[in-house]
């Protein structure tokens, strides 16, 4: 029985080799090499790729801006995420239906069009986001550019991710606190425990699988996310906006150095599976 | 736990058979729809016979001469008919198209080439594809990379050689099947395909802007013309602002300055400036031979012009570090920019969309101490040589770009920008649409001022990088105008070094 069983899973490997293992080798391979567009040729180049990788100031920055991004974005969205699961799981809240629709709709729309929407919610002219600010005085004139400062842009892009992100933390979240019995909220009212007390000691304990999974995919995505930093700032100003992904794409596809885009994305993928892993093995023995 | 279903080996033989058996009826199947040869005629569709006077409207104030548009044209291209047996071909064409605006022409046009195809070429078919505006490039070249490209393309960039190992290199004997001829285009338009003597592209439409300024603004503020100089239009700039800020509208200005980082419209706005004080980014040699020319003097009044507007006078809106040109448009039709470096179909579009004619103006660029300078833009023909592999593949691509640049199709196709070839330009098309839109005559007035980017590998890299950079740094004033230009100096130098 045991040798036939790879006709089952041969073909998924195969399959897996060519559309993941390929690219991947390939991209290793092309760490090592320089490009020449002009001639198509590839000249082998060490790892000078490598090596200007980690020489470049622009890197840490844009290191600096990812961890940044990723974990304001990540906790931006939970935290939302989870005010707005645990409002839509009350049982006397009215119109529960509409709400939830409403609070999903920034999760429908495309990342392009929601690029495109903040950077007309920030415009100094004719954006809302400035007359808002106006109104409780936290500014004092409308002309204010947000694009113009790399911690004011960076800003606007996490509070535009937050906002795209959140109703997908939103609806994990609520379908596992609706997964949670009702008896234990019973049993710990009749016990005296306050709504803190059952937040802390049910909900929380009872929502750790659903956490932990929206967590990871949430961080995952954050980390890799490319679109809304592209559209509404591409990096700017001064280049000091970029992200990972952001940046590897500049460094392929406006600079044409596709062995320093292959090094810095082998970079990113290394992170991305330590985290993985770590994260997994904490799930594993949390959950 | 089950044990899992054995699968019969008889069985699995039959299906096998019966597979293999149905893909031969259905490749027979195909077969027979599809007859291998045919005999066609093939016939190019003619161009009228055309005579037009051009007149002048309110829109243009700037004396413009029409040497490069004749005001009278008799035009008429030969019927040329030949039978040649082809082989069902299929080939594939990318260009952008689709979602109306500029597009519209061009998805009209498609939709004519095909048409006549159907008719006139029914061996030849046309995939076609609609790639994103600014994505295109990017498509492209990754479809190269992976050897996969599209027959033919209609690419919208002029200036990137690192395009040059993918592109066919178009021979006499193609050109003469295609049917055009360097007669056939401006000097500029056929020079711009040409890398080491060899013409890799056809020039399809050429683009080159103008100042498009807002009467209604400028006369309320006093101003009654174009500046007929930068340092002038700083100096509008700043009384309009000036004088609508006094008023108490604190959003209006007066220039619509494009500064953003990593994008085309920054360079194609600060380059003709550069160019009219006398400056350039970098001289290349015949012999290949680059030498960084930023650090000079036209360079660094380029940039002072630019920290005087934005830093100085506060003339442009202050989101200048990420307006692009279209952001421009909307803040022109909001009646909040008086100025904005634009082509000639914006204004079209924004006259479309119920902008008064009466107070739109559109001239030619401001110039500087040393001339009036423009960039050229446009889109050209591409072949490509991982794609067409065969006779057939070749004869097809061919044929096709045969009637693409049959001048009325040409025209069509050409209107959403500018002209393509001098022929098409002639047709009662083209001509119609400088009568009804006289401010197409600016464009074709400017050609004479165009000045090519330098063409080199790396100036995509720095044109969309070092350039915005440096003139953010400058602007922002993190960076003297001296010290930008020096750093801007050595990061060239360094890119070139590899």
């Amino acid at each position: 029985m045991k040798e036939r069983r790879a006709q089952y899973y041969l073909p998924t490997l195969i399959l897996i080799f060519f559309l993941t293992g390929y690219p991947i080798a390939y991209v290793m391979v092309l760490t090592f090499f320089k490009l020449d567009m002009l001639t198509l040729e590839y000249k082998f180049v060490g790892l000078n790729n490598l090596y200007s990788i980690i020489t470049s100031p622009e890197t840490y920055i844009t290191l600096e801006n990812t961890i940044i991004w990723t974990i304001v974005t990540t906790l931006g969205s939970l935290l939302l995420g989870l005010s707005c699961a645990l409002m839509l799981n009350r049982e006397k809240i009215r119109f529960k239906s509409v709400f939830s629709c409403l609070l999903f709709i920034p999760y429908a729309i495309g990342y392009v069009e929601a690029g495109y929407l903040w950077l007309t919610f920030t415009n100094p002219i004719y954006g809302i986001f400035n007359h808002i600010l106006k109104g409780l005085g936290i500014i004092s004139t409308t002309n204010i550019s947000f694009f113009t400062n790399r911690w004011t842009a960076l800003g606007i892009v996490m509070l535009a991710q937050i906002w795209k992100h959140f109703p997908f933390m939103m609806i994990m979240l609520l379908a596992g606190l609706q997964s949670i019995r009702k008896e234990l909220y019973e049993a710990a009212k009749v016990d005296g425990a306050g709504t803190l007390t059952a937040f802390f000691n049910i909900t929380l304990p009872q929502l750790k699988p659903a956490l932990f999974l929206s967590l990871l995919l949430m961080l995952i995505w954050n980390f890799n996310s490319f679109t809304l930093v592209w559209v509404i700032t591409r990096g700017g100003p001064y280049g000091m906006t970029h992200i990972f992904s952001t940046k590897i794409y500049e460094l392929a596809f406006t600079s044409f150095n596709f062995g320093a885009a292959a090094a810095f994305s082998e970079f990113v993928f290394l992170v991305v599976f330590i985290i993985s892993m770590v994260y997994l093995r904490i799930a594993k023995i949390e959950v | 736990m089950s044990e899992p279903k054995r699968v019969d080996r008889r069985k699995f033989i039959y299906a096998g058979l019966g597979a293999v058996a149905l893909i031969a009826i259905g490749a027979a199947a195909y077969v027979a729809m599809n007859p291998p040869v045919v005999t066609q005629t093939t016939t190019v569709p003619t161009t009228s016979v055309v005579t037009t006077t051009v007149p002048t409207t309110s829109v243009v104030t700037t004396t413009v001469s029409t040497t490069t548009s004749p005001t009278t044209s008799q035009t008429t291209t030969p019927t040329t008919s030949t039978t040649t047996t082809y082989k069902p071909t299929t080939i594939e064409f990318w260009s952008t198209f689709l979602g109306g605006g500029n597009n519209l022409p061009r998805e009209q046009m498609l939709n004519m080439l095909v048409d006549i195809l159907k008719n006139e070429q029914p061996w030849l078919k046309v995939e076609l594809a609609d790639k994103p505006y600014g994505e295109f490039p990017d498509r492209l070249l990754a479809a190269c990379l992976a050897k996969n490209p599209p027959h033919v393309a209609c690419s919208m960039w002029m200036w990137d050689p690192n395009f040059v190992p993918f592109f066919m290199e178009i021979t006499d004997e193609m050109l003469e099947k295609i049917g055009v001829s360097k007669e056939d285009y401006e000097p500029v338009q056929w020079d711009i395909n040409l890398w080491d003597g060899k013409l890799l592209g056809l020039n399809t439409q050429i683009d080159v802007m103008g100042l498009m300024w807002h009467k209604g603004l400028a006369n309320e503020a006093g101003i009654d013309r174009p500046p007929e100089t930068w340092e002038e239009l700083a100096d509008f700039s700043k009384k309009i602002t000036d004088y609508f800020h006094n008023k108490g509208q604190t959003d209006v200005y007066g220039y619509n300055l494009c500064l953003r980082y990593n994008h085309g419209n920054t360079i194609f706005r600060f380059m003709p400036v550069v160019w009219a004080y006398g400056g350039s980014i970098m001289e290349i040699t015949d012999g290949g031979e680059v030498k960084v020319t930023i650090n000079s003097q036209g360079v660094i009044d380029a940039v002072n012009l630019y920290v005087r507007i934005y830093q100085k006078d506060k003339s442009c809106p202050p989101t200048a570090f990420d307006d692009t040109a279209d952001q421009g448009n909307n803040y022109f039709m909001m009646n909040k920019v008086a100025y904005v470096i634009q082509h000639p179909a914006s204004v079209d579009s924004i006259l479309n969309q119920g902008f008064p004619l009466s107070k739109m103006g559109y001239d030619l660029y401001p110039k500087g101490p040393v001339r009036r300078a423009a960039c050229m833009g446009g889109w050209n023909l591409h072949f490509f040589k991982d794609r067409i592999k065969t006779k057939e593949e070749l004869e097809a691509s061919l044929v096709f770009a045969k009637y693409f640049l049959s001048p009325e199709l040409n025209a069509i196709w050409s209107k959403a920008l500018g002209p393509g070839t001098k022929r098409a330009l002639q047709t009662s098309i083209w001509q119609d649409e400088i009568k009804l839109k006289p401010w197409r005559r600016v464009q074709l007035e400017m050609i004479k001022y165009v000045i090519p980017f330098p063409r080199h590998p790396k100036w995509t890299e720095i044109a969309l990088l070092v350039i915005p950079k440096m003139l953010q740094s400058a602007c922002s004033g993190d960076m003297t105008t001296e010290q930008a230009v020096k750093w801007a100096e050595e990061q060239i130098k360094e890119k070139l070094k590899g």
